[in-house]
C-alpha cells in the first residue's frame, strides 16, 4: 500500500530544507479532515477510491461514526513524498521531492488543546474556511494560537462545490464571500504581523503572515470533491495569452481588476462603476466562470458540451468514469483538472518555512532558557549532527493498554534508539534535580497515520515517537543531551478545564485501579485534569461536555481494567471572591497571643486577574516594572504593589498578598510562613472550599515579639495567616464567581426565536447577532453560565428542529449577584450545594470563627 | 503549656477543645444522683474491693475533662469507703493524649500502683499498671431503642430476596451503654425476632499480671487483643461472614465513622448508627461515606511525601514503641526521612511549627488514630495508611487501627515486603508515580544517604565539590546537605552572618529563661 520505501523516507528526513511541517486547523465541519485525506491519498497511503470517504486521519472509529462530534486524536502523516514538477523550491534549485509532516487536528472547540499540541511541533498551518460560513469562532481561536506560536498560515477556502451546486451563487456574490473570508482571516492575523514584515523576512524572521490570493497563499476548492487551485495555476494558464509574467497575472486575477474586452484594456479599481458597466472582475471572468460553466454543463448533462470542454482542458477520464453523469462526474473531472493536493502542496512548499528557517525565529517562543545558550543555539541551527533537543508534545496510546508513545519533534540533533538522554518534566528547573531523569531511549519510531515504523534514529526537523519515555513524563516534556539546556516552554491552552465530574469506583477496593486509570487518562489527553480534592472526590475536568464525555468513555472502556466506575453529574467549579473592602481590620494571633496579624481584603480592579492568568503580570516579573503596570493600567497603589509578597494559590494564581505595613521589624522572618498560609487559604476559600480569585490581601500591621521569633515558633504563623485571610474575606462581602461560556450558535434566520427562548430560561443572553452575507445563516453570540449549559445543545436542537448548533467555549468569570449568607438566594443555594457535596459542615462559617476579639 | 513559668494560665485557660455535650450531661446526672445510684454507676464498691484485696497504696483516678465536676465527690466517696490512711488517692487531670487511654505516664509520675479510669475508653491495654475501667452507665431506653432498630431495619429492607437484610444483628456500642446491652439483646431477640450477636468486651479490673510482660512474639497477645478491641473492630470471624447487620449504638459521629472504616463500609449488608440520645437510627451520613475517599487521598499525599513525622500519640497503649520503631524503619527503607515527635495533644499550631515535614503518622490508640480535621496543613495518617502508602500492604477498605494487626510489626511479612520492595527498586528506582493528590507525576523519594565523611566530600555533582574563589587560590569544599537545600529555599535564613564584614566583638550578656518570660541572665527577677 505504501508507495515509498522506509529507507527512502528515512533518507528524506536528513534534509530539513525539504521538510514542511504543517497542521490543519479549522472550525468544526469546515471540511478539514476530508481535505487532509486528499493529501494522504496523494502520498499513496490510501487508495484513490476511499479518499474523501474514508477519513484516514480520523483514527478513531467513533470519530468516523459521529463526524464532527468526536474528533479527538490527531495523527501525524509523516512522509508524503511528493515527486513532480509542481514543486519548485523558493530558493530556486530543482528540489523536486519534499517530505510533509502533516497533523490533522480536531475542529471542535472542546479539543482546542489538541490543536495547541499540534501547533507546537509544526511550522505552518493550513487554515481551512468554509466559503459560505466564513471565519467562525474556532477558526479565530486557533488562528490566534497559531500566531502566538509564530506559525505561518496559508488559507484554503473550502466547499466551493456548495457555493456552486447547492446555493447556486452568482460568481460575483461568491467572490464577495471569498474576499470576506480572506479578509476576516487577515483581521485576526494582522495584529501579529511585524511593522515591516518584508524586512523581517529578509533578516530571517517570520515575515509576512497575512494571506493574499495574489501571493499564492490562498487556495480555493472543494475537499469533498478533491479539487482546488491557487491563482498561480490560472495565472500560468493565462500568462502567455496576455503576454505577462505569471506573477503579474496573479495580481490581476484578484481584487478589483477588470478586463474591458471591448477595448482590451485592464481596468483597476472603481469596482462599482465597472460592475455597473457590465464588466466582470478578472477572478470571475477567468476562473469562476469557466468552473461554473463546466459544472453546469455536467449537471445539466449536456454531454457534447462536456466532452468538448474536457478536450479543451485536456482532461482524460478513465473508462468507468466516462459513464458517469451529473454530480458524480464532477468529482473525477475537477480532480483531474484542478487536483486539490497539488494546490495545497504548492502552497506548503512555496510559502511555508522549512524547519531550519522556522526554528531560527521560533526559538524565542519555544525555548524557556536564555536565547544565547547552547540549547537555544541548537534549536536555531536545526542541525542533525548537533546535540539533541526534542519536545514531547503528546502521549499517544499504544496497542499495549496503559502504555504510551511519547510523540514530539526533534528540534536539534538526532534521537536514536539506545541513546542516553536527559528527560525534563514540566517542573524541571535548570541546574536542579527536580523532574530530571537520565535514561536511555528504548526505541524510536515514526508514525504515519495509523501505522508506526521503527527506525534507528530520527534527525532534527522531524517528528518521532519514543518508547519507554512515558514512565517519566505525564503529558509533555523536553528531551535533550545538553547538560545546561533549559526546558521547552509549556504550552498555553486557549481553553481551560471548567467542566468537571466526580468519578468514583463502585467498590472502594478498586481505588488503586482508579489511580492507574486516571493516570492513563491524564496522559492520553493534553488538557484533562485528574485530581483528588480535599473532599475526597476524584475530579476529572475537561474543556466541555463533549470533551469530558470522550474522556470518561476512554476511562471506563480502556483504562480501568474492568473495574466499574460511577460518574457524577457535571460539577461546575466556582471561584470565591470579594466585592468590597473588608468592613473592618481583621486580626488574628498566634496561640501565644503575642504575635498578631492585622489584615484587610479588597477586590482586584477589573482585569488584573485576567492579566495575571495571561502572564502579563506574574510572580517572576521585575517588581518595579510590575508595580508600574499595576498602577498605570489598573489604578492600584504603586507603593504597595512593589511589595507583593505572593501570588496565590500555587504561587501563580490570581490573588495577591501585599505587604502594606509601615516600619515593621522582622517581617522577613515571617514572610515565608505568611505566604504558605495565604496559599492554603486561597486554594480553599472560606465559603465553600473553592479556589479564590481576584482577592488582594493587604497585611496592614504585624506585631511580633522578638523573643518568640527567636524561639522558632514563628511557623505558627501559617495557621494564623490562614485564619486572618478567611476573616478578611468574610468581612469583605464575599460572593461566588461562576464560569460563563461564550456560545457561538449558527442557525437559519427563522429559528432564532427558539434560541432566545432557550437562552432566557438558562440565564443566558445574546449580545451579538450577525447575518452571513449571501446565506440564510445567522450567527448568534451569547453568554451562558456553564452551570446552565448541561444539555444546552439538546435543548437548542429541540427548540429549533435540529437546526441550531452551538459551540461553547469558556469566556469569563461572572459574579453571582447575591449574598451567600442570605438564605434562599442563588449564591447561598450554590454554596450550600457545594458544601454538601464536599461533605463540609452545613452552615457557612461566619467571620467570628476566624476573628479574634481583643 | 509546659513552658509556662506561672501555673496561672494553665488554671485559667479556657478549653478550646469542644467538650462532648453528652458526657457533660453524664456529669450533671451523676452530681444529682443519690449516693446509692452514684456508687452503683461508678462501681465504687468494686474499686474498694480491688484496692483492699491487692493492697494498692497509691491509687490514681483518671477522669476526663467532661466528668471533672464529679471528681471531688468521687474521690471523697472512695476515700470514705476505703477508709485506710495508708491508701493515697489522687486525681489525674488533663491527659497528655486522648482521655480514652489510660495515662500511665502521668500516673507513674505520682508513683501510682493502680489506676481507675473513668468514662469512655478505647480499651487499649496498658503495659505497666493494673487498671480498673469504669465506663459509667449512660441511660438507655431499651424498648424504644429496640423498636427503633427494628423499624430502621424494616425501612432499609430491600424489595426482593437478594437485597433482603439478614436477621443477624451485631451490636457494636459506645462502652458507656455496655450496662444495657444484655437487656437490649434479649429485647431484640424476644420482641422483634432478630438474632442479636454481642461481642464481648473486657471490662472491670485488669490486673497487670494477666497481660504483663508481653512482646509481639507472644501469641497470647493477639488472642487477647482481639477480645479487647472488639468494641472498635469486630472479630475476624464475624467480619468474614458478612452476613449481618451491624448496629452501632452511639452518636453518629467520628467514632462511628471509624467503626465504619474498620468494618469496611460495604462488607456487611447494612450498617446503621442508632443514637439512643435522639432515638434516631440511620445509615452513615455523607460525611462518613466521604471519609474513605478522603483517607485515600491522604494515603496518596503520604506516598508523595519525602519527609515523614511520626507523632507519638500515646505513651500507654502497649506496643507503641515497637510500632514507632518499625514504622520508622519501613519509611526509611522506602527512602523517606523520618522524625519522631512527642508533643502531647496534637493541634494544627503545633504541627505547623515543622514546615518541612510533608506528612505525619499518628501512633495512637485506635480511637484517636483517625484525625479527620481540615485544619491540619499536612496530612495526618494512621500507621495502617502509612503501610499502604509505602506499598507494605495493599489498599483495603477495611482499616486496621489496632497495632497488633499492622503488617510492619509482624517481622516475617516486613521482610517479605522489603524483599519485594527491593525487587521493584531494581526495576526502576527513580521512575515517578502518578499522584492523584496533585494530578501529576511525583518523583518517588529515593534515599540519598549522606556520604560518610571518611569516603569523600561528595557533593551533588562532582564539579561542585571544590569551588575556587576567583584568583586568590582559595578553595572551599562544598558539602551536599538536604538541610542546607531546604534552608536555601527559604527567603529568611536566620541572622545574616555577614562573614568577614565585621570585626569580632566580645560576647555580651544575654537573657535566660523560657520564651514566655525571659529575664536578664544575672538577675532572675528582672524581666525584660
Amino acid at each position: 500500500m505504501v508507495n515509498f520505501m522506509m529507507d527512502q523516507l528515512r533518507e528524506m528526513m536528513n534534509h530539513p530544507d525539504q521538510i514542511r511541517s504543517m497542521s490543519v486547523i479549522a472550525h468544526v465541519d469546515h471540511g478539514k479532515s476530508t481535505l487532509t485525506d486528499s493529501l494522504v491519498f496523494k502520498a499513496g497511503i490510501i487508495t484513490a477510491k476511499n479518499a474523501g470517504d474514508a477519513r484516514f486521519t480520523d483514527t478513531r472509529g467513533d470519530e468516523q461514526e459521529r463526524g464532527y462530534d468526536k474528533e479527538k486524536y490527531w495523527t501525524d502523516d509523516a512522509g508524503k513524498v511528493v515527486e513532480g514538477d509542481t514543486t519548485v523550491g523558493e530558493d530556486g534549485g530543482a528540489k523536486n521531492s519534499y517530505m510533509i509532516n502533516l497533523i490533522d487536528s480536531p475542529g471542535h472547540v472542546d479539543f482546542s488543546s489538541e490543536v495547541t499540541a499540534a501547533l507546537r511541533i509544526t511550522d505552518g498551518a493550513l487554515v481551512v474556511v468554509d466559503c459560505i460560513e466564513g471565519v467562525c469562532v474556532q477558526t479565530e481561536t486557533v488562528l490566534r494560537q497559531a500566531m502566538a506560536e509564530k506559525i505561518k498560515p496559508v488559507l484554503m477556502v473550502n466547499k466551493l462545490d456548495r457555493a456552486f451546486l447547492e446555493l447556486k451563487m452568482d460568481p460575483e456574490e461568491a467572490y464577495q464571500n471569498f474576499r470576506k473570508a480572506v479578509e476576516s482571516v487577515n483581521v485576526v492575523i494582522s495584529p501579529y504581523e511585524s511593522e515591516d514584515p518584508v524586512k523581517e523576512f529578509e533578516a530571517g524572521g517570520l515575515g509576512p503572515v497575512q494571506v493574499d490570493p495574489a501571493d499564492g497563499t490562498v487556495a480555493f476548492g472543494s475537499g469533498l470533491q478533491q479539487w482546488g487551485f491557487t491563482l498561480k495555476k490560472f495565472a500560468v494558464m493565462y500568462a502567455d495569452k496576455f503576454g505577462v509574467k505569471p506573477q503579474d497575472m496573479m495580481r490581476r486575477l484578484w481584487g478589483d481588476t477588470f478586463l474591458d474586452s471591448a477595448s482590451k484594456k485592464w481596468k483597476k479599481g472603481n469596482a462599482h462603476g465597472n460592475l455597473n458597466a457590465g464588466l466582470k472582475r478578472a477572478f470571475v471572468q477567468f476562473i469562476l466562470d469557466p468552473i461554473q460553466q463546466l459544472c453546469n454543463a455536467i449537471m445539466d448533462e449536456k454531454d457534447k458540451k462536456v466532452q468538448k470542454m474536457l478536450k479543451a482542458l485536456d482532461i482524460q477520464l478513465k473508462k468507468d468514469q466516462l459513464e458517469l453523469r451529473g454530480k458524480p462526474l464532477i468529482k473525477p473531472v475537477m480532480q483531474k483538472w484542478l487536483p486539490a493536493a497539488d494546490a495545497i502542496l504548492e502552497m506548503m512548499v512555496m510559502h511555508l518555512p522549512s524547519p531550519r528557517r522556522a526554528q531560527s525565529y521560533r526559538v524565542d517562543v519555544l525555548y524557556d532558557g536564555p536565547l544565547d545558550d547552547d540549547g537555544a543555539q541548537a534549536i536555531r541551527q536545526c542541525d542533525r549532527t548537533s546535540e539533541l533537543m526534542m519536545f514531547v508534545s503528546k502521549m499517544v496510546p499504544t496497542s499495549d493498554k496503559g502504555r504510551f508513545y511519547a510523540f514530539g519533534r526533534v528540534f536539534a540533533g538526532t534521537i536514536a534508539t539506545g541513546q542516553k538522554v536527559r528527560i525534563y518534566g514540566p517542573n524541571y528547573e535548570a541546574g536542579k534535580k527536580k523532574d530530571l531523569y537520565l535514561k536511555s531511549i528504548q526505541r524510536t519510531l515514526v508514525q504515519m497515520g495509523r501505522y508506526v515504523e521503527q527506525v534507528a534514529d530520527v534527525p532534527a526537523g522531524n517528528n518521532a515517537c519514543l518508547v519507554g519515555v512515558d514512565q517519566y513524563l505525564l503529558k509533555t516534556g523536553t528531551i535533550t543531551t545538553i547538560e545546561s539546556a533549559h526546558s521547552f516552554r509549556q504550552m498555553k491552552y486557549s481553553v481551560s478545564p471548567v467542566v468537571r465530574v466526580a468519578v468514583d469506583v463502585k467498590n472502594p477496593q478498586d481505588l488503586p485501579k482508579l489511580v492507574e486509570g486516571l493516570k492513563c487518562l491524564s496522559k492520553s489527553d493534553p488538557l484533562v485534569l485528574c485530581q483528588t480534592e480535599e473532599s475526597g472526590e476524584h475530579i476529572v475536568a475537561g474543556a466541555g461536555e463533549l470533551h469530558l464525555e470522550i474522556c470518561l468513555k476512554d476511562l471506563a472502556d480502556d483504562f480501568m481494567g474492568g473495574a466499574p466506575i460511577k460518574i457524577s453529574d457535571p460539577v461546575v467549579s466556582y471561584r470565591e471572591t470579594v466585592t468590597e473592602e473588608s468592613s473592618m481590620v481583621c486580626l488574628s494571633m498566634f496561640s501565644n497571643k503575642h504575635n498578631r496579624l492585622f489584615c484587610k481584603a479588597m477586590p482586584m480592579p477589573e482585569g488584573v486577574d485576567v492579566a495575571i492568568e495571561e502572564g502579563k503580570v506574574g510572580p517572576r516579573d521585575e517588581f518595579k516594572a510590575r508595580a508600574r503596570i499595576l498602577a498605570d493600567d489598573f489604578g492600584l497603589d504603586v507603593g504597595e504593589m512593589r511589595k507583593i509578597w505572593a501570588f496565590g494559590p500555587e504561587g501563580t494564581g490570581p490573588n495577591l498578598l501585599v505587604d502594606a505595613t509601615k516600619g515593621v521589624q522582622y517581617l522577613d522572618e515571617i514572610k515565608d510562613h505568611c505566604n504558605s498560609g495565604f496559599q492554603w487559604a486561597t486554594k480553599e476559600g472560606p465559603l465553600s472550599d473553592e479556589v479564590c480569585r481576584g482577592v488582594i490581601m493587604r497585611v496592614l500591621d504585624v506585631t511580633l515579639h522578638a523573643h518568640y521569633l527567636s524561639c522558632g515558633v514563628n511557623e505558627q504563623i501559617l495557621p494564623t495567616m490562614r485564619r486572618v485571610t478567611y476573616a478578611s474575606i468574610l468581612t469583605a462581602s464575599p460572593t461566588l464567581l461562576e464560569p460563563v461560556y461564550l456560545a457561538d450558535i449558527s442557525c437559519p434566520q427563522d429559528s432564532t426565536g427558539g434560541i432566545y427562548g432557550v437562552l432566557t430560561t438558562r440565564r443566558g443572553h445574546v449580545f451579538a447577532e450577525e447575518v452571513r452575507h449571501g446565506s440564510p445563516i445567522v450567527q448568534l453570540k451569547a453568554y451562558l453560565p456553564v452551570s446552565e449549559s448541561f444539555g444546552f445543545t439538546g435543548a437548542l436542537r429541540a427548540a429549533t428542529g435540529g437546526k441550531a448548533f452551538p459551540q461553547n467555549s469558556f469566556s469569563h468569570w461572572q459574579a453571582l449577584n447575591s449574598d451567600p449568607m442570605t438564605p434562599g438566594s442563588k449564591c447561598n443555594e450554590v454554596v450550600l450545594g457545594i458544601r454538601q457535596r464536599k461533605g463540609l459542615k452545613e452552615e457557612i462559617p461566619t467571620y467570628d470563627k476566624f476573628y479574634y476579639k481583643l | 503549656m509546659a513552658i509556662d513559668d506561672s501555673g496561672e494560665r494553665a488554671v485559667t485557660r479556657e478549653l478550646d477543645a469542644a467538650l462532648d455535650e453528652a458526657a457533660l450531661d453524664d456529669a450533671t446526672r451523676l452530681l444529682a444522683a443519690d449516693s446509692e445510684a452514684f456508687d452503683h454507676e461508678l462501681r465504687v464498691q468494686e474499686s474498694v474491693d480491688i484496692v483492699r484485696e491487692h493492697g494498692f497504696r497509691r491509687v490514681a483516678l483518671q477522669i476526663p475533662d467532661e466528668l471533672f465536676p464529679i471528681a471531688l465527690r468521687l474521690a471523697q466517696t472512695l476515700r470514705d469507703r476505703i477508709n485506710d490512711p495508708e491508701v493515697h488517692l489522687f486525681v489525674l487531670g488533663d491527659t497528655s493524649f486522648g482521655s480514652c487511654c489510660v495515662d500511665e505516664v502521668a500516673a507513674e509520675h505520682n508513683t501510682a500502683d493502680f489506676v481507675i479510669h473513668y468514662g469512655h475508653s478505647c480499651l487499649s491495654r496498658t503495659s505497666r499498671l493494673p487498671v480498673q475501667l469504669v465506663f459509667g452507665d449512660r441511660p438507655l431506653a431499651v424498648d424504644q431503642v429496640a423498636a427503633a432498630i427494628a423499624t430502621a431495619l424494616e425501612n432499609n429492607k430491600g424489595q426482593d430476596e437478594a437485597t433482603a437484610l439478614p436477621s443477624r444483628v451485631v451490636i457494636i456500642r459506645d462502652v458507656r451503654y455496655e450496662h444495657a446491652i444484655p437487656d437490649l439483646a434479649s429485647a431484640l431477640t424476644n420482641n422483634h425476632g432478630l438474632e442479636a450477636v454481642v461481642p464481648v468486651v473486657n471490662q472491670g479490673f485488669r490486673p497487670v499480671e494477666a497481660f504483663a510482660p508481653k512482646t509481639a512474639e507472644n501469641e497470647d497477645l493477639s488472642q487477647d487483643e482481639k477480645k479487647d478491641v472488639v468494641a472498635v473492630a469486630l472479630g475476624q470471624e464475624v467480619r468474614e461472614s458478612r452476613d449481618f447487620v451491624a448496629i452501632y449504638l452511639g452518636a453518629n459521629d467520628d467514632h462511628f465513622a471509624q467503626i465504619a472504616l474498620t468494618l469496611g463500609i460495604e462488607p456487611c449488608k447494612c450498617l446503621l448508627a442508632c443514637d439512643p440520645a435522639t432515638g434516631s437510627c440511620a445509615p452513615p451520613t455523607r460525611r462518613v461515606t466521604n471519609l474513605i475517599a478522603k483517607r485515600f487521598l491522604k494515603v496518596q499525599q503520604t506516598r508523595d511525601a519525602p519527609m515523614i513525622g511520626l507523632l507519638v500519640g500515646t505513651m500507654g497503649v502497649q506496643g507503641y514503641a515497637t510500632v514507632i520503631q518499625s514504622l520508622s524503619r519501613l519509611a526509611q527503607s522506602a527512602g523517606k526521612k523520618t522524625y519522631t515527635f512527642l508533643m502531647g495533644k496534637i493541634n494544627p499550631q503545633k504541627l505547623a511549627n515543622f514546615a518541612h515535614i510533608d506528612a505525619y503518622v499518628l501512633v495512637a490508640c485506635p480511637l484517636n488514630s483517625l484525625l479527620d480535621s481540615k485544619d491540619f496543613f499536612k496530612p495526618v495518617v494512621t500507621p495502617f495508611e502509612l503501610e499502604v502508602a509505602l506499598n507494605a500492604r495493599s489498599w483495603s477498605t477495611r482499616f486496621e487501627l489496632a497495632f497488633s494487626n499492622l503488617a510492619s510489626i509482624q517481622p516475617s511479612s516486613t521482610d517479605q515486603n522489603a524483599a519485594q520492595h527491593e525487587a521493584e527498586n531494581d526495576d526502576d528506582a527513580d521512575a515517578p508515580h502518578f499522584s492523584l493528590a496533585t494530578g501529576s507525576f511525583v518523583r518517588a523519594a529515593v534515599a540519598q544517604p549522606l556520604p560518610a565523611h571518611a569516603a569523600a566530600p561528595v557533593a551533588t555533582s562532582a564539579p561542585d565539590a571544590l569551588v575556587e574563589h576567583g584568583n586568590d587560590r582559595h578553595i572551599t569544599i562544598r558539602y551536599a546537605s538536604p538541610a542546607a537545600d531546604a534552608l536555601a529555599s527559604q527567603t529568611f535564613r536566620g541572622l545574616d552572618p555577614a562573614k568577614g564584614d565585621k570585626a569580632p566583638q566580645a560576647a555580651q550578656k544575654g537573657q535566660s529563661g523560657t520564651a514566655s518570660g525571659l529575664h536578664a541572665l544575672d538577675d532572675p527577677h528582672k524581666k525584660v
